[in-house]
């Protein structure tokens, strides 16, 4: 199985609105993918599909040749599909460590009875400290262990967001736009992050972007969307000189460049 | 006005407010940690007590085990009520469990071959004729009685010995608590009360960590209720009215909404502020007669909720800090 | 036959007062976020003013019932001032606005025990009086607090349907945010809802007092899980939803009573069969009978 993620012509729509029409993808093992599109193109709703935020009237997602469409989210995170959120969501009033720490799986202090074992409970713990300081120091965040994480910045977050995604050990990231409103020495520092962590870790990318631009350098296939469904795929340098894109959205914005 | 001045008064104030602190902390895990607006916490208490009393009463139960199988039951309405209701949005909980604990009530007050309907638990079936179900536990209550007479002298009454160990078991419970919210259990629901998106996308199952939080709670909540019935050795339908909820949740606000320790800390200032307004013996108190003044009582508990979430939403025990993140 | 007749009449005159009361809740809910848990009280004042002027003070009914309306709308107008704004400028939580709405709500109850005393009170009108009708006997007092209180409801559909106010007023229920950046003058949106507020629950409040017979000051309060039933029924924070809700709250809570259904549950139980019809739909469709949201998880 070379494809780890297939969406088969899934479609959604919101009291009437459509969302998402018969959008198909095909991710490969191990590759880095990038969904494009203008906004309101369906890229976060095809997002939330494949995470299980909402699931779709028609159509099938396979994970790992498992059938995710029907599944809750943290059932689908559970097998190693984990998602990052636009803006990147912490939790204000959690620690930086704590909001790593929610990653962790398999935490048997998740379980209210497991507070009669409190040994196996700080033996995971501490493991798994260990495990979220080494993902600290990747991202660049130890000076921030301890301080709430509602005092980090804009760009701060988003890093925190992808270490508490490599937590969960996933085997598949989504990330949804992790380059928005990020200035451009941090996007050097994200894309240095996500090659690292991709070469460490032997993952597979799924990214939702604006521009096709500032992933060029690092997909390796993109997905371009416009209307709720996939016009064009391809490498991006075949995407910049598909007619169909140009028309849809490049190029307007070539002319206005 | 003298019979409030003598210490039994007192006494009994301490020992209410050690049964409302245990029942506050069975709230308290639910609001503190995953910010559950539960209204119906009361229905908890009812349901231990008179599952309790029927069991003695009715059916001859140990006295011991019918309470364990009062506070189970508090446990199952507490399922019950997550079960059915958790998975709504947040005002739809709230408003769905007050329902949830008058059904309760409703349902007490009417089924009188049950549970004894308006007339109370002495009025419950008993194969011994007298309705009675502190029989066994009054000798125990004697009992250590007679052991602290040397340290307590003319005040080792009932209630005394019962005080003891109510706040006894709201300090295990206490103790219980604090050591639960240091749990990774603690720490999601702590995130779920910010967001649900975030822990459910790390695979946690945000729903039966906020149904276990509301079992837990209702167990507590059950306990308190046992305690309820054992010191006023009848039980009547009236007693587990919504008003009683809130108080509750006035002691969990007094003591500062999030955090464990500020419970008993609210339960004591709550316990003497709801007796101390029968001491106002002053004007303007003094141009209502005595039924009028219990209105006023009641009143003043209004005017006390209103004036700290206008102006100290963090209780008194509390930081600010915690509330303005809301 | 005439039992069922008798049962809809009843749905019917239980379910327009219930949908009265709940519009009034679910348009507070829908512009200012508040979940009045002070409702029934209102209703319950309302009542005890209407029926204190009237028999006590020996005034004709109608300026009573008027003089009830002012005083209930003044009373939402001055809890608004006092209360109200200044938790929505703190930006208060939802714990907030619950608990000073519960405490507004046991001050109201205390304030009228204390002013009234706590005996039951009885409008001057002879709730015996029926006439037949289709086999069942109709009280004429139904009838006439029927067709009141539909009048009422039409009357406020249509308020709501064409006038300006009404439709800023559901613009906001929809979505405040937009509401408020599209120009909409949210002071002015929020005293016409306190004054619907009032009209609506005084007069349900009368009406409920008319049909009872004898009542006293715990009336609102019984009512209010019925109405916060409707409420939720009909999607919260919807005024349509709500009229939708308190009548088939009004009619199931009736028709319960049949013989047909398992010997006619007793009369005791309405609440409960409120509520159990409350929790059947909220299994089916969470998110209330004409909402389209729903959460995730």
């Amino acid at each position: 199985m070379e494809n780890i993620l297939e969406v088969k012509s899934v479609s959604k729509s919101f009291s009437g609105v459509r969302a998402c029409e018969n959008a198909s993808l095909s991710i490969k093992r191990g590759s880095v993918t990038s969904i494009i599109g203008p906004n309101g193109a369906g890229k976060t709703s095809l997002f939330n599909l494949i995470s299980g935020a909402i699931s779709p009237d028609s159509g099938s997602i396979l994970f790992n040749e498992i059938e995710i469409a029907k599944k809750h989210p943290h059932q689908i995170a559970r097998l190693g599909l984990v998602r990052t959120f636009q803006g990147a969501k912490v939790i204000r009033r959690l620690s930086v460590m704590e909001n790593i720490l929610l990653a962790a799986q398999h935490n048997p202090g998740d379980h209210l009875w497991r507070v009669v074992t409190p040994r196996v409970r700080k033996r995971f713990e501490d493991e798994a400290r260990e495990r979220a300081l080494e993902l600290l120091k990747q991202v660049g965040l130890t000076s921030f262990v301890d301080s709430y994480a509602g005092i980090l910045s804009g760009g701060q977050r988003k890093l925190l967001d992808l270490a508490r995604a490599m937590m969960a050990q996933p085997t598949m990231l989504l990330l949804d736009e992790p380059f928005a409103g990020v200035n451009p020495a941090l996007v050097e520092k994200l894309v240095e992050v996500l090659q690292s962590l991709k070469a460490k870790h032997d993952l597979t990318f799924l990214l939702v972007e604006h521009d096709l631009e500032t992933v060029m350098n690092i997909s390796d296939e993109v997905y371009v969307m416009a209307q709720g469904t996939v016009i064009a795929s391809g490498l991006p340098n075949s995407i910049y000189d598909n007619e169909v894109v140009i028309d849809a959205y490049l190029g307007t914005r070539r002319k206005s460049n | 006005m003298n019979a409030f001045v003598q210490p039994g008064f007192w006494i009994f104030v301490l020992l209410m407010a050690g049964i409302y602190c245990i029942f506050a902390l069975g709230l308290q895990v639910q609001y503190g940690l995953g910010g559950i607006l539960n209204f119906g916490h009361v229905a908890m208490m009812a349901l231990s007590s008179y599952t309790m009393a029927i069991l003695v009463i009715t059916y001859n139960w140990n006295l011991y085990l019918a309470c364990f199988a009062g506070v189970v039951m508090a446990g199952l309405g507490g399922a019950f009520l997550g079960l059915t209701t958790l998975r709504l949005r947040g005002d739809y909980f709230s408003i769905v469990s007050i329902a949830f604990s008058e059904i309760v009530r409703y349902i007490i007050h009417n089924s009188d071959h049950l549970t004894g309907g308006a007339q109370g638990s002495l009025n419950i079936p008993s194969t011994r004729g007298f309705a009675s179900y502190t029989d066994q536990f009054n000798k125990v209550l004697i009992n250590i009685q007679g052991k602290i007479k040397p340290i307590f002298g003319s005040f080792a009454s009932r209630d005394m010995a019962l005080l003891l160990i109510v706040w006894l078991s709201a300090i295990i419970l206490l103790i219980c608590m604090s050591f639960i919210q240091r749990t990774s259990w603690a720490r999601v629901l702590r995130a779920t009360r910010e967001d649900d998106d975030v822990p459910a996308s790390l695979g946690k199952n945000v729903f039966l960590f906020r149904l276990s939080a509301v079992i837990l709670g209702s167990v507590v909540g059950g306990i308190a209720g046992i305690y309820w019935a054992l010191e006023f050795s009848i039980l009547d339908p009236a007693d587990f009215q919504t008003i009683v909820t809130f108080f509750a949740w006035m002691v969990i606000i007094l003591g500062g909404a999030t955090r464990v320790k500020g419970v008993p800390l609210g339960a004591l200032f709550f316990g003497f502020l709801y007796a101390g307004t029968r001491f106002f013996q002053f004007p303007p108190f003094t141009w209502f007669d005595s039924v009028q003044r219990a209105y006023l009582r009641i009143m003043i508990i209004g005017f006390v909720l209103i004036f700290l979430m206008l102006k100290r939403p963090q209780g008194i025990f509390g930081k600010r800090a915690e509330m303005v993140l809301e | 036959m005439a039992e069922f007749v008798q049962l809809l009449f009843n749905g019917l005159v239980t379910g327009s007062i219930l949908a009265m009361a709940a519009v009034g809740v679910s348009l507070v809910y829908g512009v200012l976020r508040l979940v009045n848990f002070a409702a029934g009280d209102f209703m319950t004042l309302g009542a005890f003013i209407a029926v204190f002027l009237s028999i006590s003070k020996g005034l004709p009914l109608i300026f009573s019932v008027i003089v009830a309306i002012l005083g209930i709308c003044l009373l939402g107008l001055a809890l608004d001032w006092l209360l109200w704004k200044r938790l929505r400028e703190n930006k208060a939580g939802t714990l907030a606005l619950f608990l000073v709405a519960t405490g507004v709500a046991l001050i109201l109850r205390q304030s009228i025990l204390m002013i009234f005393s706590s005996g039951s009170r009885k409008f001057a009108i002879n709730e015996t009086a029926t006439f037949g009708f289709l086999g069942a006997q109709i009280a004429t007092s139904q009838l006439i607090v029927l067709l009141l209180a539909t009048s009422a409801i039409i009357t406020l559909g249509l308020f709501m349907a064409k006038s300006t106010i009404g439709k800023d007023m559901r613009a906001f229920s929809d979505n405040a945010s937009l509401a408020a950046v599209s120009g909409i003058n949210v002071n002015k949106v929020v005293r016409y809802v306190w004054i619907i507020n009032g009209i609506l629950s005084a007069l349900a409040g009368i009406f409920q007092g008319m049909v009872q017979g004898r009542f006293d000051s715990t009336m609102g309060w019984t009512l209010l899980l019925p109405i916060f039933a409707a409420v939720v029924l009909g999607t919260i924070g919807d005024a349509y939803g709500a009229l939708l809700g308190g009548m088939t709250l009004g009619l199931v809570m009736e028709m319960s009573t049949w013989h047909i259904f398992f010997g006619g549950i007793p009369s005791s139980y309405k609440p409960v069969v409120a509520f159990a019809t409350l929790g059947i739909v909220l299994l089916v469709k969470p998110e209330g009978l004409l909402g389209v949201k729903a959460r995730s998880i």
